[in-house]
């Protein structure tokens, strides 16, 4: 089974049919909306956000029907319910891939070609320089990146201390993950004596998909990431002084973000609405997504203690995610807008007092 | 000093190549200087060098983003540091650092494009120019093969500037397209250092196919016996694709495509590899060669033809710069005469989207380029529809439409055009399938006389081609050893164990050593 089906198949898990196609496809495309980012958000899978860029919706149909014709998913209507068979495979792929949890697309999704290139470059002039060569092309032809890589690089004298000390960070780090990782990565970077290889031909090389080489090594850069910059990061010094060098970016849409400046700067929905002459229900998508992603934000001036009680009862009582079913339990004076805040504010948190799972 | 002590001082050349030594010396004189050099024969020297002696800066302008930062890298590897590349793509904050301290850069490199940005503009005004560098000049002229709108401002660029001399340099034009160079760069007694388009060390041959497939097998029957390395030409990205796919599968490995719809960084790792010997052979689109300088390329095949003799002489001309015997193949197939024809009408926009455009009441220059994005239209087309109705006046009269015989004036110049450039494609189905010397007729083309006609001259002239064929057939053995990542991560960081280190660091030796441990 390939990275895509087998990620595919953990969100047709986690979904668990409460959600359409659609759904599923902007969400691992990158498609962000404040529907996906609370979507992913509410089903623990805003991880694989954008795990695969630019994935066209023929290819992606293709995908679902292989699993439909391998009984791995059931096709109910028009929502897709994970099998018995399928939560087997999924079991192995996930047994297969320890630190797949590591991938988070959410998060770094736009650090990731930046801290790919500084990477690329920082460590190929590295590896010529603790040679004594100086005659090599950049590894990359972007002025940010040379210009990040120049404020950093060690002085000469310090440079071949600097090689050994990544080197141990990068042995720490590489060695507990699987060897298809590790390999996909050194091949993909330049050093003295070799230029790096394509995502075709790193593939090639290991016998693998071309996707799932490229997946590999992205992998590997949202797994570096999140420990140079993480708890951990003290141990891995030089490379969390490389991240620094990145901007890691907000992962509010936007608009969103603007509408989350004026609410700071003390203005109510009704006023944020006539400022920026948007309709009201987008104005309440970018709540719902500040909610998620603004532990200080609260939801208290939408929704009572009262009313924020009876959703969570309603949500707990029918385990269900899809908002429709809950509304219907609740009544006409609590709205859509209400619940989804409340679910929002529920994700990770379990404010709900349940896990999702 | 000495040029020649300069020369080889500054840029560790000990003698000058053709040519080099008379531009520079005329424009030390300041004199204007249009310079026609077969690519690869070092044009750059000829204002690079000056740099050292003019107290001002020198502006080169250059066409296209990779070519111009390979020049900036390749002038601070050879210890420049007072060089900069100034273009849209810098972000905002990086942009105002250099153009604040413009004056202590000898080299400014800057794009077409954003010299139109009145900023930049009265930023260079404030510092003193010593001389004004216009790359790839026949992009100046609409009788040539790459024309760009953008560059028919240089002239007035420069005299804002104080009409500091001009250098304009080009790898082939026609006589029409110098003289069209002259006139529009304003460039007034202006002495001619022009070189020859022939390079005799070059052997062209020409085969002609009625079947496609027969014309495939060809192709990868040659691309896998001539001795390499070497590039194949095709017209599309799915070629350039399939071409790659077709050779690895005939096992021949060290084989990658390249053209403009991969990634920026993974054209770059094919090219450095190619250019460090780690590939054997490049399957690509026109996209590929510009400002690539690797000496031992010894074969250039086109697969399918380009759309012009000038494309035709600049592709080949990179086969054989280090001087030695080298080969040009085109291959043609009946009808593949089409594909550049359809090229054609891409690079303009439809009548009916020059009539909708003309109809609209004018907003300014910026929203109408905005506007014309949305379009199915590609960039040069909407290049030219901009930069036409700019000549016409249009954004200068906001709130109205384009005037009935404006709109004629552009429909007509859009038809002369593709005439014009389907005369280029005839000039070349004529060259491919006239019975007569290949290389006479290049040398007529460019208005040159032929002085001899070397042993391998092309394949009316009965060239062997055989002569080009590897000695010995046997493809490179491919030993491919398994991955070892903690083996290649001590690589990466120079951490082998003693006694391997001293060897490799004590070196600033050819890394090529080393390079068989992976293959690919
Ligand atoms: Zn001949």
């Amino acid at each position: 089974m390939n990275t895509r089906e087998g990620l595919l198949l953990y969100c047709f898990k986690k979904f668990n049919g409460e959600r359409s196609l659609s759904g599923i496809l902007h969400l691992i495309n990158g498609k962000k909306t404040s529907q996906t980012l609370s979507d992913g958000h509410l089903f623990e899978l805003s991880f694989l956000f954008a795990v695969f860029p630019g994935l066209g919706r023929e290819e992606f149909e293709q995908t679902v029907n292989h699993l439909v014709e391998a009984h791995f998913v059931k096709k109910l209507k028009d929502r897709y319910i994970i099998s018995e068979e399928g939560e087997e495979q999924l079991t192995k792929f996930l047994k297969e891939r320890p630190y797949i949890f590591a991938f988070n697309g959410l998060r770094y999704r736009d650090a990731e070609m930046p801290f790919s290139r500084l990477l690329a470059e920082y460590i190929q002039a590295l590896s010529y320089s603790t040679r004594n060569v100086y005659d090599f092309l950049p590894a990359t032809r972007d002025p940010v990146t040379h210009f990040r890589v120049k404020r950093i690089f060690p002085k000469r004298q310090e440079r071949q201390a600097v090689a050994g000390r990544l080197y141990e960070e990068f042995f720490a780090l590489l060695s507990k993950l699987p060897e298809p990782y590790a390999e996909v990565f050194v091949l993909k970077l330049s050093r003295y004596g070799r230029t790096g290889l394509t995502n075709q031909q790193a593939a090639a090389v290991l016998g693998l998909q071309e996707e799932d080489a490229e997946f590999n090594f992205r992998f590997v850069l949202h797994y570096l990431l999140k420990y140079a910059e993480g708890r951990e990061a003290v141990t891995y010094p030089i490379l969390n002084r490389l991240v620094n060098c990145l901007e890691v970016n907000d992962p509010l849409t936007v608009s969103a973000q603007k509408t989350w400046r004026l609410l700071k700067s003390g203005k109510s929905m009704e006023q944020i609405i006539s400022i920026r002459r948007m309709k009201r229900s987008t104005i309440e998508d970018h709540l719902v997504e500040i909610s998620i992603h603004r532990p200080d934000f609260s939801i208290r001036p939408y929704v009572s203690e009262q009313e924020h009680a009876r959703i969570v009862t309603a949500f707990q009582q029918l385990q269900t995610k899809k908002l429709k079913r809950i509304k219907e339990s609740l009544g006409d004076d609590i709205s859509y807008f209400k619940i989804r805040l409340v679910l929002g504010r529920a994700g990770d948190r379990n404010e709900t007092g349940r896990s999702i799972k | 000093m000495k040029l020649a002590d300069l020369l080889s001082e500054k840029f560790g050349y000990r003698d000058f190549r053709t040519g080099q030594r008379e531009v520079i010396e005329d424009l030390l004189m300041r004199k204007d200087v249009l310079a026609m050099m077969p690519t690869g024969t070092g044009k750059s020297i000829c204002y690079q060098l000056p740099g050292y002696i003019f107290s001002g800066s020198i502006i080169v302008v250059s066409p296209l983003l990779s070519l111009m930062e390979d020049q900036v890298e390749q002038l601070k590897r050879s210890g420049e540091k007072r060089t900069v590349a100034l273009n849209s793509f810098m972000d905002f904050e990086e942009k105002k650092r250099v153009l604040h301290r413009l004056s202590s850069y000898r080299f400014i490199y800057v794009s077409p494009e954003i010299l139109e940005n009145e900023y930049v503009i009265n930023e260079l005004k404030k510092i003193s120019v010593s001389l004004f560098v216009v790359d790839e000049a026949h992009c100046i002229s609409q009788w040539g093969h790459e024309f760009r709108t953008s560059y028919l401002k240089l002239a007035s660029c420069r005299s804002a500037l104080g009409n500091p001399p001009c250098l304009a340099l080009t790898a082939t034009a026609t006589p029409e397209v110098r003289d069209d160079i002259r006139e529009k760069l304003e460039m007034t007694g202006c002495s001619m250092h022009i070189y020859q388009v022939d390079r005799p060390n070059i052997a062209l041959t020409v085969e002609q196919y009625t079947e496609h497939l027969d014309k495939l097998n060809r192709a990868i029957g040659l691309a896998s016996t001539l001795c390499g390395p070497g590039i194949l030409y095709a017209s599309t990205r799915s070629w350039a694709e399939n071409l790659a796919e077709h050779l690895r599968q005939r096992g021949t490995h060290r084989v990658a495509a390249y053209h403009g719809g991969m990634e920026n960084e993974e054209r770059l790792l094919i090219q450095k590899q190619f250019l460090n010997d780690e590939l054997d052979i490049i399957c690509c689109t026109n996209a590929f060669g510009m400002g690539i300088n690797k000496p031992n390329i010894r074969f250039v095949i086109h697969f399918h033809m380009p759309s012009a003799m000038e494309s035709y002489v600049q592709e080949i001309g990179r086969a054989g710069r280090d001087g030695k015997k080298s080969l040009a193949v085109m291959l043609y197939c009946s009808g593949d005469e089409e594909i550049p024809g359809m090229f054609i009408d891409h690079e303009f926009p439809e009548e009916g989207q020059v009539l909708h455009c003309a109809s609209l009441p004018a907003a300014g220059r910026e929203s109408f380029a905005a506007m014309l994005e949305r379009f199915e239209m590609n960039e040069s087309a909407r290049r030219f529809l901009v930069y036409q109705f700019e000549k016409e006046g249009y954004f200068a009269n906001e709130g109205d439409v384009l005037p009935e015989d404006a709109k004629k004036r552009i429909l007509q110049k859009i038809r002369s055009r593709k005439a014009q450039k389907r005369k280029k494609i005839d000039e070349m189905v004529e060259w491919i399938k006239g019975d007569f010397c290949k290389r006479k007729r290049i040398a007529h083309i460019f208005h040159e006389e032929l002085e001899e006609r070397p042993e391998q001259c092309c394949s009316f002239c009965r060239a062997d081609i055989e002569l080009f064929f590897q000695e010995d057939s046997q493809q490179q053995l491919q030993t491919e050893a398994p991955i070892n990542w903690q083996k290649e991560l001590k690589l990466i960081f120079n951490q082998e164990s003693d006694d391997q280190h001293e060897e490799l660091g004590s070196s600033t030796a050819d890394p090529a050593d080393e390079r068989q441990r992976i293959t690919h």
